[in-house]
């Protein structure tokens, strides 16, 4: 059940933030500017690259550690192959992506939050 | 070359193996709980193309037909690894009868792993649970073994040939109880 009361506060209270940075930045478009090259998408996807790479290694070496007889390898084999051809899929399909179109459809969405002006 | 023998010549090895111990049987669940789940997974798989049958007119309209299949790509990686998972827990969750205990080793997840065993003279009764009609169709149930051991209760769940099992238990017990008069393990006291 979506709490409407606390979204309604935590915009008052993001509206507030940016309302408080103004007055002590008064230049904002340095702080747009730095968080515009802030490597936010990189990061994301190297941690994601990290927790699936863990995760792949943890079934990995359950099955080939603690698993008994020839099939806890071979299925260990079969994962890690399928997860290495999922992932360079995945890998492709993002250098596919034009992430230009999928920035217009939250266009206007984010300028609510911002004081008159300020965006 | 890649060497790929230890698929097929691995040994049937665990931790704590005895060298003077034979694993007589190595029992993990019935194939049909495995198979259950992996039904479930292949409903998963075709649902992100049943999405695409449903929205792929507005995707391509939109331009976002490309970033589609990439969260298609990311989902079949998670897909990927739920399966496993499931096929792992399934894997590691075995019941090992040697021909001086019985071992009960259940994998709960990741580093959560309980291992418990039971000597073979420490039996006292055996019986089995064959309930529902598919476990009765495919022969698979459980198998429950009473012990004097600090492990009073050992269960062997969702098995296949569950009597034959037992049987097997019984013999293996009664051969052990023959071989080791006063409980005393003959293979120790001679060095081996």
């Amino acid at each position: 059940m979506v709490d409407w009361k606390k979204l309604i506060k935590l915009k008052a209270a993001l509206r507030g933030g940016f309302v408080f940075c103004g007055m002590i930045y008064p230049d904002m478009e340095s702080i747009s500017s730095l968080v515009a090259n802030f490597p936010f998408g990189g990061i994301l996807l190297g941690l994601i690259f990290l927790v699936y790479w863990v995760q792949t290694f943890l079934i990995v070496y359950h099955l080939t550690r603690f698993g008994i007889g020839p099939a806890p390898k071979l299925f260990a084999m079969i994962f890690f192959v399928g997860s290495g051809i999922l992932f360079m899929l995945a890998v492709g399909m993002y250098s596919r992506v034009h992430l230009g179109d999928i920035g217009s459809l939250f266009q206007g969405s984010v300028k609510d939050f911002l004081p008159n002006g300020q965006y | 070359m890649l060497n790929l023998s230890f698929l097929i010549h691995s040994q049937y090895t665990f931790e704590g193996k005895k060298p003077y111990e034979h694993v007589v049987a190595l029992l993990y669940r019935h194939w049909f709980v495995l198979a259950v789940k992996i039904i479930l997974f292949l409903l998963f798989l075709i649902l992100p193309f049943i999405v695409y049958g449903i929205t792929g007119s507005y995707l391509s309209r939109a331009g976002l037909t490309s970033a589609f299949w990439f969260v298609i790509a990311a989902y079949l990686c998670a897909w990927w690894y739920g399966l496993f998972y499931q096929v792992t827990m399934y894997l590691l969750d075995v019941w090992i009868v040697t021909d001086h205990r019985i071992i009960d080793s259940q994998q709960h997840g990741f580093f959560n792993r309980t291992l418990s065993e039971l000597n073979l003279a420490k039996i006292q009764d055996i019986s089995v649970l064959v309930k529902g009609g598919v476990p009765t169709l495919l022969d698979f149930g459980n198998l429950e073994i009473q012990s004097a051991g600090a492990e009073n209760r050992f269960l062997f769940e969702q098995i296949p040939n569950p009597y034959r099992i037992k049987d097997l238990v019984m013999k293996m017990h009664n051969q052990y109880i023959a071989q080791h008069k006063d409980e005393i393990e003959i293979h120790e006291s001679e060095g081996i």
